[in-house]
């Protein structure tokens, strides 16, 4: 039986991609959840927090990140783009990703 | 980004090392057991590092979210040229981020991670005309993966990550390797690969293709695997299966049979037999404008074929009812949305089609794609009543762009969007008239552009009318001319909904970039 291109239903998504090797184990996953309840509640502060954060870097880092996490390019595959390095570009991400976290605390504090 | 509390020395050392293993993990093919070991055992060993690599996960989706938003908003302000399968990424994501707010769970974690584990997908169906794909072989929502894909019927066109686009036809059978990988079992594929798709690879079961940045067509018999190939562009090396050095290279223009171990030429390459991405999207608007043509509730579908024996006849293409085939006036027929799609050009005074519409209409929806080229007067014509009484028709765009405004009735119109009818570019415009409703509402490319509610109920009886003029009368003063080409006008004696008029327009653009479904 044959059936029509779908449309995309996240639970079918994250379903699917559960058959990948999986990257953290199982009691990980629950000791993680315990965790998570009072950062989620503080999420949203910190989204536009991050919002303003993003604002302010140079727009070649603005676009390595979205090309990373919005796009979902890998390491490698930016770096033949900007014909550098991969662990150049790796080390930049880092660098960017902790960068923004000092960015997000200031804000918050700032703005509490 | 985790909150720092700088007690143990070594803190951030072991928070560098665990963002590191996160970002490692996010493309999880190289990622070692090793690695997964560590990463683990550091978050079974603190809640410290537990709190860190959660607000990572968190923050890593709220970045994913803050950026492909600003992706979005740069394609609808035509910055960029920005890719449908990014919409579609951002709107998930943003349907995500109630998620965030407030689900703070077991679930929510797990959801992260799962989607930090999950590889990036390879590539997207960026088009697709009737593709039908067997049960368990079909891409989710148009995303690739690595993995087999059984196309049973119709056409698929694809964009891998790299850039190179690949138009298959079913039936196929092909594995989706890599980005650089693609290994054909059976079927009929054209690929095109830009600079960033060098080395791009098609196996078959007897050769291995592979791209010299070039436009290139292979073929493959399941029974016997043996494959044909044929270059458009560039040049192509054939290599053993697996083998590093090139068995043979094929120029621009050359085809050869490839059967094991055997590579025959086989005469000048072949360009139509391979489908090219526009033809994927010529056959999609094909299929939708035959079911329009059915459509009983239609007044007149003009699909603009020239007709030989009569080329200053605009041919009513609908199934049911009586014919209103339409007169031309000086217009000329040219090329459409696409190569074999007919139009006609519009760029004298006095072009114009002459059209009767013999019924009047207590509800209505017209459409029409155009390509403006100038607008030369205040208000340019798309279809007029000739002259001016209580319910007669005035479909035109304002100088100003901003409006496709019906302009028979009372106003007060809302303006709904800043969308403005667009020159140099195929777009549809539409217009839905409901006399009973009181509302008369325009559309620019599946966009509600104007909201309007009509104060007095006229009677709309268009009579003799004119596609691209107006006319006081038929020997009066001529204006309004529409300066560009149409190719496809119809009229429908019903309101079409929101939802239909946004599937008309992702059935009848030229180009892969589609409206999400609301």
């Amino acid at each position: 039986m044959a059936f029509a291109v779908a449309r995309f239903e996240i639970l079918a998504y994250t379903r699917d991609r559960s058959r990948d090797r999986l990257v953290f184990d199982e009691d990980v996953v629950m000791a993680m959840a315990g965790t998570s309840e009072p950062l989620a509640a503080r999420q949203s502060e910190r989204i536009d927090a991050l919002e303003v954060c993003l604002s302010k870097l140079k727009p070649e880092h603005q676009k390595t990140l979205t090309d990373y996490y919005a796009k979902g390019y890998n390491f490698k595959e930016i770096a033949a783009f900007q014909d550098r390095g991969h662990s150049a570009v790796k080390a930049m991400v880092m660098r960017l990703r902790q960068s923004l976290g000092k960015c997000i605390e200031r804000q918050m504090a700032s703005s509490a | 980004m985790s909150t720092s509390e700088k007690k143990d020395p070594n803190a951030d050392d072991v928070r560098k090392r665990l963002a590191e293993l996160l970002e490692d993990s996010r493309f999880n093919s190289d990622f070692t057991e090793e690695q997964r070991s560590e990463l683990n055992t550091a978050l079974r060993s603190s809640e410290e590092n537990r709190t860190f690599a959660s607000q990572y996960l968190l923050d890593s989706e709220s970045l994913k979210e803050a950026l492909a938003t600003d992706e979005i908003s740069a394609i609808s302000t035509g910055k960029s040229t920005g890719r449908i399968t990014d919409t579609r990424e951002a709107g998930m994501l943003r349907r995500s981020l109630p998620w965030v707010a407030m689900a703070a769970s077991a679930a929510l974690v797990g959801l992260l991670c799962f989607m930090w584990l999950s590889r990036a997908p390879i590539g997207y169906i960026q088009d697709e005309s009737g593709a039908l794909f067997a049960e368990g072989a079909g891409p989710r929502d148009g995303i690739l993966e690595r993995r087999s894909y059984e196309l049973v019927s119709g056409l698929i066109a694809v964009e891998l990550r790299n850039g190179v686009t690949m138009t298959v036809k079913g039936p196929a059978e092909f594995d989706v390797v890599d980005a650089f990988r693609v290994r054909l079992h059976k079927g009929n594929v054209r690929a095109m690969a830009p600079e960033t798709g060098h080395g791009f690879t098609i196996e078959t079961p007897n050769a291995d293709i592979e791209d010299l940045g070039t436009e290139f067509g292979v073929s493959v018999d399941k029974e016997s695997g043996d494959s044909e190939v044929h270059v458009f562009d560039g040049r192509v090396d054939v290599k053993n299966p697996g083998e590093n050095a090139a068995i043979a290279s094929l120029e621009l223009g050359e085809s050869a049979r490839i059967l094991k171990g055997q590579i025959n030429s086989n005469g000048s390459a072949l360009p139509d037999r391979f489908f090219t991405p526009a033809d994927v999207s010529y056959s999609r608007w094909a299929r939708a404008s035959e079911s329009i043509r059915q459509d009983e509730d239609v007044v007149f579908y003009y699909g603009f074929n020239e007709q030989i024996e009569d080329d200053r006849l605009l041919k009513d293409e609908a199934l049911h009812g009586d014919a209103n085939d339409g007169t031309i006036t000086g217009a000329r027929w040219v090329s459409g949305r696409w190569p074999g799609k007919r139009a006609l050009l519009f760029d004298q005074q006095g072009d114009s089609v002459q059209i009767e519409i013999p019924e009047a209409l207590p509800r209505f929806t017209f459409a029409a794609w155009v390509k403006l080229d100038r607008m030369d007067e205040p208000l340019t014509a798309i279809l007029n009543s000739m002259g001016w009484k209580e319910g007669s028709l005035h479909l035109q765009i304002s100088r100003s762009r901003e409006s496709f405004v019906p302009r028979a009735f009372p106003r007060p119109v809302r303006k709904k969007s800043s969308v403005r009818v667009p020159t140099g570019q195929w777009s549809l415009l539409v217009a839905v008239v409901d006399v009973e409703a009181r509302t008369a509402r325009t559309w620019i490319n599946g966009e509600l552009t104007i909201d309007g509610y009509m104060a007095e109920v006229p009677i709309i009886d268009p009579g003799t009318c004119f596609l691209g003029e107006y006319r006081e009368s038929i020997d009066g003063a001529r204006s309004r001319g529409f300066r560009g080409r149409m190719d496809e006008v119809v009229l429908l004696r019903r309101a079409m909904s929101e939802k239909e008029i946004r599937k008309m327009y992702n059935r009848g653009r030229p180009h892969s970039k589609a409206l999400r479904d609301t």
